[in-house]
């Protein structure tokens, strides 16, 4: 699915390039769970970015379902997003003047999804992670753990085959954190959905099968999980 | 997707209620300006369309140039129409008005007492003149209407006046004392109309135009000439080519009959065209026409008024777009969401021009309640009387929309596409807060440019308040004040009446002096020609002078306050002294190029060679408008019978503080002497203020906008402030805990906003420079654009935005620093 060739990102600064990224290069198949660790400032948001296309590699090529994404412009990108990519934040990023339900409604607008099944989707949706009654509350009335499962929602509505987690229990606690891992895995396992994480905890990369460890900018090892791999 | 776009932009409204009450604000004031002056533009500029002949109706027009006089004038003799429509086949008809001043009309009721007004709007027209324009009558045929003696038309609203809803047909009024009996009624003419009447009587019965049939100097009446086709530029030109012939035709004897050569003076560089001017493009295009037409507007002044109108509602959305911009960071990280979500460009356009669009539909909303509530000031400065029905007329409501539309457009797109380029990528790499309020450069040259508009218009309307001022107050030569004016010629026809009339006043202990005089300064002067004595060799002086006089008797001097500055008055009232004596003014003798005025003599061949005798120089004063230079004048004495007009007044000096029991006991005396007609009375300096309608129009409106110029200024200014503070509240709070003083904290905050208003005044003041300059070189009098001028309006400016921006940097600096850093 996912196919990385030498990629670099740099920033020059002054004389000299500052590199984010070195030589990164990964190979990511259809329904993996894979997991990016690694030390702060090792380059793992940024390769989370260029996964998602939100960043741009300075040198490289990324290859996307066979495509060049090197070569994509602004309204092919936002085609993927529309129907391929979701995207899980540490900072949630729920709008903040839409209501969980207009929340989950949004990416399927732009999907331009007919009303009648933009209904059932989201009460669907709304049942699976228990939040029928929160539908009409705003973010910011929702605990954190809440605020990321109805972000989570929002990856998943659309139904993309790419789920992008940057730090998804970053900012919570570890029994609502261990609840967001488990319903990855769930979505991993049963929805085959391919899930890249971003994460500080080794507890939690362990719910994946692979575990890509990042070090200055270059993969320094990767580990497969075993009692994943069966 | 619009719902949604709609839902979202309204709960944003809601979640900043500040900020949108500012933004709503701003625009509903700037739209409701720039709505009122769209109508009063729309107005100026429909003037005349609605006649059915209008592109075939022409107002005959001279341009003139005698000795030094020139310009360009409506004011035409009588024969010019008559010949006009014999001589040239193109011409259809032609017709004269002639001003019959203000007239008393009076409708006598048996056993009841008599209904009598003084009316402005009575006039003695051709026969052909209701035909030429084609009014619509409601009584009445527009063809024979005015073809019997003694015939009366009335507008609509005179017979509404007169006679109610009762049929003004056949019905008789009194004109000045003479029965006229009514044969028409004109529908009401739209205010968007050159010619205005109320009473139209047959010139036939105005004597005095026919005894001038054979003058082409007498520029008294008014003349229309109607084509067969609508003209060309071209066809007009070829028309106007062939209008020489004519002039040297019949114009010479006529000339020649007050004692000059007029081919003589035409080869020495004189002018007198007669030109067409169309009606369409007369109302807006000849602002500097002389003219009785009193509805000419000024072209230049009307679109000054419709780019301004503009700018406050291009400084409102600045407002909008300044705000906007201002929270593009808790936007930003918005646009990056919906961007990873799936969203294009151009649905976040959309989504943020609905935003604009719906402020400024609630900006509209807002307007409408201000713009009706202000309808009675906007009819006061502007002279229309528009309605409310007439505010939302769907014409009005058309342009309401439009502006709406260009409104949100204005102050939504430039936001719109900033926001929407912002990259996901970049925006939610981090968690929060790391973009800049974006843009600062942009909004920071937003601001001066508001400042500077506003700057700029606070001179310039402070110049032209100055101007005016100078121009109603400043009257060296001549005593304005508590001079009461009273119209008596029309009133008492015989002399002795009148003088009678003058002694009763003067007996009055309120009263200095009373004189009585054919015209007075700013109401007019009686123009002609006059050839002074020679001198030798050595002090050439000129050999033909135009005058303007005025007659009067010994207390004119005394009752105008003029001041004799060499020889003397008249001496007495009989004229056995001064019926041969003139007083002149210093321009006069400026002109003439006399050494020693005193004792020389003035012919004047307009009255068989009359000769007078200069007893006395006067102070110049100013005899109308200070546009114009001051022009030779003279006084003459009533007994030297060298002319007379149609006006005549009585001018009472008051004692200052008397004017009211001076005023009622004249009314009393005005009822006992004079009971046909309703007591009239003037104020000298009423009637010379009144020469500046125009200044005084574009004083009050120019203020008006710089009010509100400077009203939305603030209103930005200060939501800025509120936000930058809002912004910097953790860098305040580390400031005061490293030791900063609210002082100090003030001042840092301050400074930014204040360094954009000084560049503003450097911007300002050499663009209000330069359009005061070019105004005030209207006037051959006028005063003096100095820099303390600027100085104090760029203090007033800083001062007012300190004070706007220290509110809230004052609040921001008091904060305790405790509350700020708890956050982070």
């Amino acid at each position: 699915m996912i196919e990385l060739k030498n990629i670099e990102r740099y920033y020059p600064t002054g004389a000299v390039k500052t590199y984010v990224l070195r030589y990164i290069n990964a190979h990511i198949a259809e329904g993996e769970f894979v997991s990016i660790m690694g030390p702060s400032g090792s380059g793992k948001s940024t390769l989370l970015h260029i996964l998602g296309m939100l960043d741009e590699p300075t040198d490289g090529e990324y290859w996307f379902l066979g495509e060049g994404v090197h070569k994509f412009n602004e309204r092919r990108r936002t085609e993927m997003y529309r129907e391929y990519i979701g995207f899980v934040f540490q900072a949630y990023h729920l709008i903040d003047d839409l209501t969980v339900y207009e929340n989950l409604e949004t990416p399927l607008m732009y999907k331009k999804v007919p009303s009648s099944e933009r209904k059932s989707r989201i009460a669907d949706i709304l049942d699976r992670f228990n939040m029928v009654a929160k539908k009409d509350l705003f973010p910011n009335q929702l605990s954190g753990g809440q605020q990321q499962l109805v972000g989570i929602a929002r990856a998943l509505i659309g139904r993309p085959k790419l789920i992008l987690a940057d730090e998804p229990t970053g900012n919570l606690q570890s029994p609502q954190a261990k609840e967001i891992m488990e319903i990855f895995k769930t979505l991993n396992k049963e929805d085959g959905v391919t899930i890249i994480q971003v994460t500080h905890s080794e507890e939690n990369a362990r719910y994946g099968n692979r575990i890509l460890h990042l070090k200055d900018g270059r993969v320094e090892n990767e580990e497969l999980i075993k009692d994943r791999a069966a | 997707m619009l719902t949604h776009h709609l839902l979202l932009a309204l709960r944003n409204l809601r979640r900043r209620t500040f900020f949108s009450a500012v933004n709503i604000t701003g625009l509903g004031v700037g739209l409701a300006t720039c709505w009122l002056i769209g109508l009063y533009v729309w107005h100026e500029k429909s003037f005349d369309r609605s006649f059915p002949y209008a592109d075939r109706i022409c107002a005959v027009a001279l341009d003139l140039k005698m000795g030094e006089e020139e310009g360009r004038t409506t004011n035409t003799p009588p024969p010019l129409g008559p010949r006009l429509a014999a001589d040239f086949p193109e011409i259809e008809l032609a017709a004269r008005t002639f001003y019959l001043q203000e007239s008393n009309i009076r409708l006598e009721k048996p056993g009841q007492a008599p209904l009598s007004f003084a009316e402005t709007g009575a006039y003695a027209a051709d026969t052909s003149f209701l035909e030429l324009f084609n009014f619509p009558m409601l009584e009445g045929d527009p063809a024979t209407a005015l073809d019997h003696s003694r015939n009366l038309v009335l507008s609509e609203k005179a017979a509404q006046k007169y006679f109610g809803n009762n049929s003004a047909i056949g019905q008789t009024l009194l004109i000045n004392d003479r029965p006229f009996t009514v044969s028409g009624v004109a529908k009401q003419l739209p205010t968007a109309s050159t010619v205005q009447f109320d009473f139209l009587v047959p010139m036939a019965d105005f004597k005095v135009v026919e005894r001038f049939s054979w003058s082409w100097i007498w520029l008294q009446v008014d003349t229309w000439v109607r084509l067969r086709e609508a003209p060309t530029s071209a066809s007009l030109a070829a028309l106007e080519a062939k209008f020489p012939a004519m002039v040297h035709k019949h114009a010479p004897a006529a000339f020649e009959r007050i004692g000059q050569n007029f081919e003589e003076q035409l080869r020495r560089g004189d002018r007198w065209n007669v030109q067409l001017l169309p009606l369409p493009s007369l109302h807006l295009e000849h602002p500097n026409l002389a003219s009785r037409l009193s509805t000419l507007g000024d072209g230049t002044q009307v679109m000054m008024f419709g780019i301004i109108g503009l700018l406050i509602l291009i400084l409102a959305s600045m407002n909008f777009m300044n705000l906007t911009t201002a929270r593009a960071s808790t936007r930003a990280r918005e646009v990056g969401v919906r961007k990873a979500l799936g969203s294009d460009r151009g649905t976040l356009v959309g989504q943020f021009l609905t935003e604009s669009m719906l402020y400024s539909g609630l900006g509209m909303v807002l307007a409408t309640v201000l713009a009706g509530a202000s309808l009675p000031i906007f009819n006061q400065l502007t002279g229309l009387e528009l309605g409310i029905s007439q505010l939302f007329a769907w014409q009005n409501l058309g342009l309401a929309a439009g502006l709406t539309v260009l409104t949100g457009l204005l102050g939504g797109l430039y936001p719109a596409f900033f926001l929407s380029k912002f990259q996901s990528g970049k925006v939610l790499k981090t968690n929060a807060g790391s973009i800049k309020g974006g843009h600062a450069g942009i909004r920071n040259g937003l601001v001066v440019f508001q400042f500077s508009a506003t700057i700029a218009l606070m001179l310039c309307s402070w110049m032209v308040l100055r101007q005016l001022e100078f121009a109603q107050k400043s009257s060296p030569g001549l005593n304005r004040e508590h001079v009461l004016v009273l119209p008596v010629l029309r009133n008492l026809e015989n002399p002795t009446e009148v003088e009678s009339f003058r002694q009763q006043i003067a007996q009055l202990p309120e009263v200095s002096a009373v004189s009585r005089a054919t015209f007075l300064p700013s109401l007019g002067s009686f123009g002609d020609f006059y050839e002074p004595e020679q001198g030798d060799q050595n002090h050439a002086v000129t050999s033909n002078l135009l005058l303007s006089s005025y007659l009067g008797d010994t207390r004119l001097v005394p009752a105008l306050g003029l001041d004799i500055i060499a020889g003397r008055n008249f001496q007495d009232d009989t004229g056995l002294a001064d019926s041969c004596s003139v007083i002149l003014n210093e321009a006069a003798v400026r002109a003439i190029g006399w050494e020693n005025p005193i004792g020389k003599w003035l012919r004047y061949p307009g009255n068989q060679n009359q000769r007078f005798q200069v007893v006395g120089v006067m102070r110049d004063f100013h005899l109308g408008s200070v546009r114009t230079a001051i022009e030779p004048a003279a006084i003459f004495h009533h007994s030297s019978n060298t002319y007379k007009v149609y006006a005549s007044y009585l001018a009472v000096r008051m004692q200052p503080g008397t004017e009211k029991t001076c005023i009622e006991k004249t009314g009393k005396l005005w009822a006992a002497a004079i009971p046909n007609a309703p007591f009239q009375y003037d104020f000298l300096d009423e009637s010379f203020a009144r020469i500046y309608r125009s200044e005084a129009k574009m004083g009050a409106v120019l203020s008006v906008f710089t009010g509100l110029a400077l009203f939305i200024g603030c209103l930005g200014l200060f939501a800025l402030a509120v936000f930058t503070a809002e912004q910097r509240t953790k860098e305040i709070g580390v400031r005061k805990v490293l030791g900063a003083s609210v002082a100090s904290v003030t001042a840092l905050l301050a400074r930014d906003f204040i360094k954009l208003v000084v560049i503003a005044i450097f911007i300002a003041s050499p663009v209000a420079y330069h359009f005061m300059h070019k105004w005030l070189s209207n006037f051959a009098y006028h005063v003096e654009i100095q820099i303390w001028m600027f100085v104090l309006a760029g203090s007033a400016a800083i001062v007012i935005a300190f004070l706007t921006v220290s509110f809230q940097s004052i609040k921001a600096a008091l904060a305790n620093p405790v509350q700020s850093l708890r956050n982070e």
